[in-house]
């Protein structure tokens, strides 16, 4: 095998027009109060699984809602479903619908 | 025009209560200001200064209390319990049977401070070091010390935006657009009296809207290094040495964020008092979505309220600053003095 | 011969039904899990089995629960079960003393009267008449009050019923015409060929000139044996299933053999299949008063009976356990929509948990597990710690810094088997400690330490280690004239039974009102981690509703035992104090030490629910 002593860096540009955005929206339609988020972070602020591990549900669906979706199933594995980001969410998010909605959508897939 | 004299009830004698008077006089009408507190100033009277020039507010309040005279009477300690009107008469009846009549009634009452405790994870109440803006500009005034609890100067310092505001959770969706600047003012004049101390904001959207205000965060920036991470506090707890532990989600850097603080500071929202409930439900003022008063007409009409005679001016319509609150008091004052033009013609015509 | 074709139809729809029945049961018993099936074995020549059936008699045919609900809803059911029964039973001894046999084949006591066309009048014969007679105006009583119940459901306590599918709508047609049919058959043979008592003879004479004929004669009999035949084999398949299934349920449960085993076993099927869908649950349930209907657990049994199982009908469930409360039949509801919800399919990884350090390094006597719920309510946590100090208790906060999550939201939502890494590391925490008691302040928690954790510690919700605290004298408290309302938590009172603890320790701080739905007749305060479905606006609606229903006039302070119930009653943003129990002492304690800041009990004015 050659090598170049490099890697090729990998492009982190989020390709919108490429990225396939059906799972976001089918999230979307079953859980329209997605759609207020407004990035505030309490939700993954409160979390304790985020806590103790890379999960953050507040990156993790705005990823899936940029088409991101590419780790979605091992994160959204991550939750605890213990319910605190519901009691944060200033917005009224139904976070723990969200992650239900993200595993039917991904057992569809 | 003197003949035209009219008596005008004010309730509140808050900035804006006290410059629709100054103005109300000036066009030669008897003015009856209705204050709730022993004194008139309404929460300037505890202010320290005020953005974006930070002069101070004890200086601009001496201005505006010092014109109260002529026609103009300061009843203070009132606790109002009935309004009632018949024909274009006003009568606003408080302390227990007491009656004062008018043509006109501005009501002036301003908003309340967000009760920081419904709050309940972020601890005020409940942890020692856990204050309100309101209370750290009584630090910055002299009537507490600038310290923790246990009497120590606090080397890091956390402020918390949007505490009671844009928060489904405690009732209030609304922004306060107030809360940003104060914030940002009052970690200024920490810096000033406590250089060594790390100051740190945590917000959601810093909203910087008015003139200059946006200079106070590049000063804030510049010259006093504070730090802001973007993301809502969503918990603290207590250390055993009564200082803080925050845990938010620092959103920017993309990870939860556990810090340290000696003193954390409520930006508290402005939320409608239980005057705006009263006259929503008793004398059927309408009230907008976030509890305060909605003026007959957003844009043209800031100061009419369906019930005629009835005219609103300041915060108690929605957060203001100081200098918007002042120009609406004007403007309704103005807005009063055609009102009360209009009936002295209908009567002379009758 | 006794023999006439028109019983074949009640003896083919009974065929039917036994060879259907059997089937069912036998699949259902074979899915039994080992505990359970040991169960049955172990306790059949038991007294137990005594019990079962005096359970059967006082509950399936006597209707005993349903009376206490309603009286005149009781008697229906009664008259038509219990009616039922004696005609039957007493139809086999009246077709004893007449042909002196007791081989006779099953429909000859059914169908008797069509028999004893040539029969005498002997004194027993006619008493026999009389009780028959009698029996069947009593079963008859109850159809014309069922028929009377369809459309005045109010008389019988019941403001909402269940819509029925159409094979239940055919089978309770045809059961309202079983006896109608059976007195017109009794009653023109009686006008043909005599015999008869006062209800049979007395419709025979009156039918006697224009109704009575051969022709009629042996057609009513055909339509009551079609009946009955149609009845039969409509019943395995509508929810009149639940007659013969309640009566396996009974004996189970007698048995000892309905321990729930976390998925859809036989017990779960003997369950669904014992509900009648009656709807007397219905009204009990908060999800209606957010116009969600069709959700209910009658409707969850009967779409998983007709697996037709949506989404909706098994998610969008508080979980609260007030139906649970009210069926008559006692079929656990939240049992069996666990089963139901349970989910091995959903992927959770949860192999971050292997990083979290359970070492300890103090050895406290008393562990204080906190809660997720409760670092979002400080209040509670700190006047734990105050009230740990305060009786000087070698006590350890366990999840002080970072928290593993209890497991019972996920086990709730389906995800039981997935659950089990948090529950390890959990156990693994609390069994290094050494400490001998586990104390959480979160009903959600204590629940399933105490009933799923299978731990060697003592297992403790803060409101039953308070009330022992102030028992054993280690917490000097004194009595104040605060006016306090008692809200029982789903998951402490209903779900866990512990109701007696929190009241006694409020009962030596305040004076305790008790609002009219208390105890397991509670509401749920509406944030249910059971639900994952309903909007935000909707919990704050329920919780709105619940607060001005538990909330007398003149009281102030509602105080409750659970970190969710106070979040969420606080979210409504209603002028009223809402404390935990915790809070109610720890103030108690710091009276008059400490008064610079108490975070409670601020003057209002007027509560305005």
């Amino acid at each position: 095998m050659n090598s170049f002593g490099f890697e090729i860096q990998k492009d982190n540009t989020i390709e919108y027009d490429k990225n396939d955005l059906s799972l976001a929206a089918f999230v979307l339609r079953h859980e329209p109060s997605l759609y207020n988020c407004i990035q505030c972070g309490s939700c993954s602020g409160t979390c304790p699984a985020s806590a103790i591990s890379s999960y953050q549900f507040r990156k993790m669906q705005l990823l899936m809602r940029r088409g991101e979706t590419k780790h979605l199933r091992e994160d959204v594995a991550h939750c605890m479903l213990c319910g605190k980001c519901i009691l944060v969410c200033p917005r009224g998010v139904n976070t723990r619908n969200v992650i239900r909605q993200i595993r039917i959508a991904l057992n569809m897939n | 025009m003197r003949a035209l004299k009219k008596e005008v009830v004010i309730i509140g004698g808050g900035p804006a209560g006290l410059e629709a008077a100054d103005s109300l006089n000036k066009l030669g009408h008897a003015v009856t200001i209705l204050e709730k507190e022993g004194k008139p100033g309404g929460k300037l009277s505890n202010w320290h200064k005020l953005f974006p020039d930070n002069v101070s507010a004890d200086g601009i309040l001496k201005q505006m209390v010092h014109k109260i005279s002529g026609d103009i009477q300061l009843i203070t300690n009132v606790k109002i319990t009935k309004i009632s009107r018949e024909g274009t008469k006003h009568s606003v009846w408080f302390n227990e049977g007491k009656c004062i009549q008018a043509e006109a009634v501005l009501v002036a009452v301003g908003f309340d401070l967000f009760n920081a405790s419904l709050k309940e994870e972020y601890g005020y109440g409940i942890y020692d070091n856990v204050i309100t803006s309101a209370e750290l500009e009584s630090m910055f005034t002299g009537q507490k010390s600038l310290a923790t609890v246990t009497g120590k100067t606090p080397e890091r310092i956390a402020f918390i935006h949007c505490v009671g505001s844009r928060d489904e959770k405690v009732g209030f969706r609304h922004c306060s657009s107030m809360c940003c600047v104060t914030g940002v003012k009052q970690a200024i004049e920490i810096k000033k009296r406590l250089p060594a101390a790390e100051v740190m904001m945590f917000y959601m959207d810093l909203r910087m809207h008015g003139r200059f205000y946006e200079d106070l965060y590049l000063e804030a920036q510049e010259k006093h290094h504070i730090q802001f991470i973007r993301g809502r506090l969503s918990e603290s707890s207590e250390n055993p040495d009564g200082s803080l532990l925050l845990k938010a989600d620092d959103t920017l850097a993309g990870s939860p964020i556990k810090v340290k603080a000696d003193l954390m500071v409520l930006l508290l929202g402005f939320v409608p008092t239980d005057f705006h409930r009263k006259m929503g439900e008793e004398f059927g003022v309408e009230i907008g979505s976030d509890g305060f008063f909605s003026p007959c007409d957003a844009h043209l009409d800031t100061n009419s309220v369906k019930t005629n005679g009835i005219f609103v001016a300041g915060a108690c319509t929605g957060a203001k600053s100081l200098e918007y609150t002042l120009a609406d008091a004007r403007s309704a004052s103005l807005k009063i003095h055609e009102f009360l033009l209009q009936t002295t013609s209908a009567n002379i015509l009758n | 011969m006794k023999f006439n074709l028109f019983v074949l139809p009640f003896t083919i729809g009974l065929l039917v039904l036994f060879s259907i029945l059997t089937a069912k049961y036998i699949r259902w018993f074979l899915s039994l899990s080992t505990d359970q099936r040991d169960a049955v074995i172990k306790n059949f020549f038991t007294l137990k089995t005594l019990s079962g059936l005096r359970e059967i008699f006082l509950e399936s045919l006597l209707h005993r629960n349903i009376s206490r609900k309603n009286r005149l809803l009781g008697y229906m059911h009664m008259s038509l079960a219990f009616g039922w029964f004696l005609l039957i039973i007493v139809g086999h001894f009246e077709s004893y003393s007449y042909f002196k046999t007791a081989l006779e084949p099953p429909y000859i006591p059914i169908f008797l009267r069509y028999f004893q066309q040539d029969s005498l009048a002997d004194p027993l014969q006619v008493i026999y008449w009389f009780v028959m007679d009698l029996i069947l105006l009593f079963v008859l009583s109850g159809v014309a009050l069922a028929w009377y119940k369809r459309h005045n459901r109010k008389h019988f306590g019941m403001k909402k019923t269940t819509r029925h599918l159409p094979a239940d709508r055919i089978a309770l047609s045809v059961l309202w015409f079983i006896f109608p049919l059976r007195l017109l058959a009794e009653s023109i043979t009686s006008a043909i060929y005599g015999g008869g008592s006062f209800l049979t003879s007395g419709l025979g004479s009156l039918l006697e000139n224009n109704i009575a004929s051969d022709l009629s004669f042996i057609a009513s009999w055909w339509a009551y044996s079609i009946s009955l035949g149609l009845f039969f084999v409509f019943l395995p398949f509508s929810r009149y299933m639940h007659i013969p299934t309640e009566l396996v349920l009974i004996m189970l449960r007698n048995w000892g053999a309905t321990k729930y085993t976390g998925k859809i076993d036989g017990i779960t099927q003997f369950e669904v299949h014992s509900c009648s869908s009656c709807g007397i649950c219905l009204d009990s349930c908060q999800l209606l008063e957010l116009g969600h209907a069709n959700i209910q657990s009658p409707y969850l049994f009967r779409n998983f009976r007709g697996n037709k199982l949506s989404d909706t009908v098994v998610q969008n469930c508080l979980m609260c356990g007030r139906c649970e409360t009210t069926c008559v039949v006692g079929i656990k509801t939240n049992s069996v929509r666990r089963a139901i919800r349970q989910n091995s399919d959903v992927e959770v990884n949860h192999d971050y948990l292997r990083h979290v350090d359970t070492s300890f390094n103090s050895s406290p006597d008393v562990l204080y597990f906190a809660g997720c719920m409760t670092h979002l309510t400080p209040g509670i946590k700190k006047s734990m710690q105050a009230i740990f100090k305060a009786a000087k208790i070698n006590y350890a906060l366990v999840d002080e810094d970072q928290n593993i999550c209890c497991g019972r939201p996920m086990m709730l939502s389906g995800l039981a088997e997935q659950s089990l890494a948090m529950v390890n590391k959990n156990k693994e925490l609390f069994e290094n400690s050494g400490a001998q008691t586990l104390v959480t302040s979160c009903p959600i928690c204590y629940k399933v330490f105490r009933d799923e954790y299978n731990l060697n510690i003592e297992v403790l919700h803060h409101t039953q280690y308070i009330d022992r605290l102030m028992k054993e004298g280690k917490l000097a408290l004194a009595k104040s004239e605060e006016q306090v309302v008692y809200h029982d938590p789903c998951e402490l009172g209903r779900n866990s039974g512990v109701y007696d603890e929190p009241r006694r320790v409020i009962a030596a701080l305040a004076n305790l009102s008790e609002s009219p739905a208390n105890r397991e007749k509670a509401w749920c305060c509406g944030g249910s981690i059971a639900n994952a479905m309903l909007t935000s606006l909707e919990k704050k609606e329920l919780a709105i509703s619940a607060l001005g229903k538990i909330v007398p006039k003149n009281t102030m302070t509602l105080v409750t035992a659970c970190p969710l119930c106070k979040k969420t009653f606080a979210s409504t943003g209603k002028h009223i104090n809402i404390v935990d129990i915790a809070e109610l002492v720890a103030v108690n304690l710091s009276a008059g030490k400490d008064k610079r800041r108490i975070w409670m009990f601020e003057k209002i004015e007027s509560a305005s629910i």
